[in-house]
């Protein structure tokens, strides 16, 4: 009976794990659907504020304490955010969807090669204080930080749909959202939504990678933004424009990949970094199968 | 004298869709502005809310004022805040929010919450049937309730100036003669209103004075009595909507 009992535990390791992850590509797919929904565009530099804000913690924090850094970190992904809205985006020419989803991406580009220089070779520690410290109970072992990371999002992620529920300010980026001329005409200020969304966006990204840096990762090394990437099929699969679908779809691709890493070693040779994959099988099935995801918004064309 | 267009001219791209055109409006007055499909009524409600740029369209000359705000010149958060608003055509309210969120959108603009829970509750007096419907879904009231509903929105900017764009289109005559009636109801209150139709007889029943725009321009203006005989409009090539209705 002794290895049915270590199945079930280290199948209730993985997800709860899988939760713990997920809720961080939540908080990331949150952001991104945030600013898909104030201003249309597509944000390809999100994993960039990921890696901003990761950075900067981490080099922060190793001279002024832990709390300090994960602030200095929020706050320059935050910035970023705000200033690639204010200062690049706003004064583009072309002002479709597209043309600033692919300036966006530029953004990411110019970004994630300078903190990718100055990082080098190294990999930078976060001096967080639950470090690689593990909780045991009930015979399953999960490290603290995946506990406070969980904690950390799902304390966010209900702060966040309150506000977008119950102040003005949620309500001008719903508005804004559904329709930008009745926006306008009931007097949002579209500008100051934008800025503050992309602000949001980057502030939540930053928490989320200072969060995937630490244990069981080593620290913020720039392939923290294959992690931030993961977000991407997570809002798709819930939607990209729907926010409950934003935590649903990062919440099942944390598991997913979680599960799949616990087991991966059963599937033989196909199976070793499988857990890396299964987050793109998802998008690839989701865009085939249901393009507008578990809660999008149908788009009706007449042609 | 609330609201005053001098010479408005209006172009998207090279096509000149308003011409010279000049309106005023007065407190407490609805003018009515008639006139056919695509002469350009949207289009100058548009120029005067500072939406017409979110369309690809431009003043090219002239001036439109409300009280001190220059409205070729400010932006649609000033226009609001100016006392103007814009209810837009084909309601426009937003389907998946409830009547309620979508009556504080009206707001948005509005700073102080004493006074938007003074202002809503006005509104659920104009409009009751609003109040019972508060938290339902906007998109199940039916066409003459989301009517109210865009028409509340706007009056929760406690405007000065209301433009009214199409209010009886897709309505039962019933429904729509009631909308009418508290839009004039509004007026008496001491509201300019500014009423785009093309249901020219209630147009006519409920408006202070008349402009017709054909071309781009102001063809005619005068009181609803001078239009009473239908062939008047018609030949000011209203076209078979007036003739039906003579």
């Amino acid at each position: 009976m002794k290895w049915k009992k270590h199945l079930v535990t280290r199948f209730l390791e993985a997800v709860l794990n899988g939760v713990s992850l997920g809720s961080l590509y939540s908080l990331i797919a949150l952001g991104f659907v945030i600013i898909f929904r104030a201003t249309g565009v597509m944000n390809f530099a999100h994993s960039s504020f990921l890696l901003a804000g990761a950075y900067v913690t981490a080099t922060v924090s190793a001279k002024s304490g832990f709390l300090v850094g994960l602030l200095a970190g929020v706050v320059t992904a935050a910035a970023l955010g705000a200033f690639t809205q204010l200062v690049i985006l706003r004064f583009s020419k072309d002002k479709s969807h597209l043309g600033l989803s692919v300036l966006s991406l530029g953004v990411n580009i110019l970004a994630v090669t300078e903190i990718t220089r100055r990082i080098g070779d190294n990999t930078l520690p976060l001096h967080d204080p639950w470090a690689a410290s593990v909780w045991q109970f009930a015979g399953i072992t999960v490290p603290v930080s995946r506990i406070a990371a969980l904690a950390v999002a799902a304390a966010l992620l209900t702060g966040f749909l309150l506000l977008f529920r119950f102040t003005r300010w949620g309500l001008a980026l719903r508005v804004s959202a559904a329709d930008r001329e009745v926006a306008a005409l009931v007097g949002v200020p579209m500008g100051r939504v934008s800025w503050t969304s992309w602000a949001i966006g980057g502030a939540m990204a930053a928490l989320a990678g200072m969060f995937l840096a630490g244990f069981p990762a080593p620290g913020v090394e720039p392939s923290l933004t294959n992690s931030a990437m993961r977000a991407f099929p997570a809002a798709v699969l819930g939607g990209l424009d729907s926010i409950p679908g934003a935590l649903v779809g990062g919440l099942a691709i944390g598991i997913a990949e979680s599960v799949t890493a616990t087991y991966e070693g059963h599937l033989g040779g196909f199976g070793s970094g499988a857990s890396g994959l299964v987050a793109y099988v998802v998008l690839f099935a989701v865009l085939l199968l249901r393009p507008d995801g578990l809660f999008g918004t149908k788009v009706v064309s007449r042609v | 004298m609330v609201l005053a267009v001098e010479n408005l001219t209006v172009r998207y791209g090279s096509a000149q869709v308003i011409n010279n055109v000049s309106l005023r409006v007065e407190r407490g007055e609805i003018l009515a502005l008639l006139g056919n499909n695509g002469v350009g009524k949207t289009t100058l409600l548009r120029a005067l809310s500072a939406t017409l740029g979110m369309h690809g369209g431009k003043a090219a000359a002239g001036t439109a004022h409300h009280a001190t705000c220059d409205l070729l010149r400010a932006n649609a958060v000033a226009v609001v805040r100016s006392g103007l608003a814009h209810v837009p055509e084909g309601r426009r309210i937003i389907a998946n929010l409830s009547v309620e969120e979508n009556l504080m959108a009206g707001a948005l603009a509005v700073r102080g919450a004493a006074k938007i829970a003074a202002r809503r509750a006005t509104i659920y007096s104009l409009f009751p049937v609003l109040a019972e419907r508060a938290r339902g879904r906007a998109g199940l009231l039916s066409g003459g309730e989301q009517q109210m509903l865009a028409i509340g929105r706007a009056l929760m900017s406690h405007p000065s100036v209301l433009l009214l764009d199409e209010p009886s289109l897709g309505l039962a005559p019933l429904v729509a003669r009631q909308i009418a009636a508290t839009v004039r109801q509004i007026s008496d209150e001491g509201m300019a209103v500014l009423l785009v139709e093309q249901n020219t007889r209630i147009a006519l029943s409920v408006a202070d004075r008349v402009a017709v725009l054909g071309g781009g321009r102001v063809v005619a203006q005068g009181r609803p009595k001078d239009f009473a005989d239908g062939r008047v409009l018609a030949e000011l090539s209203l076209g078979g909507r007036a003739r039906e209705r003579s």
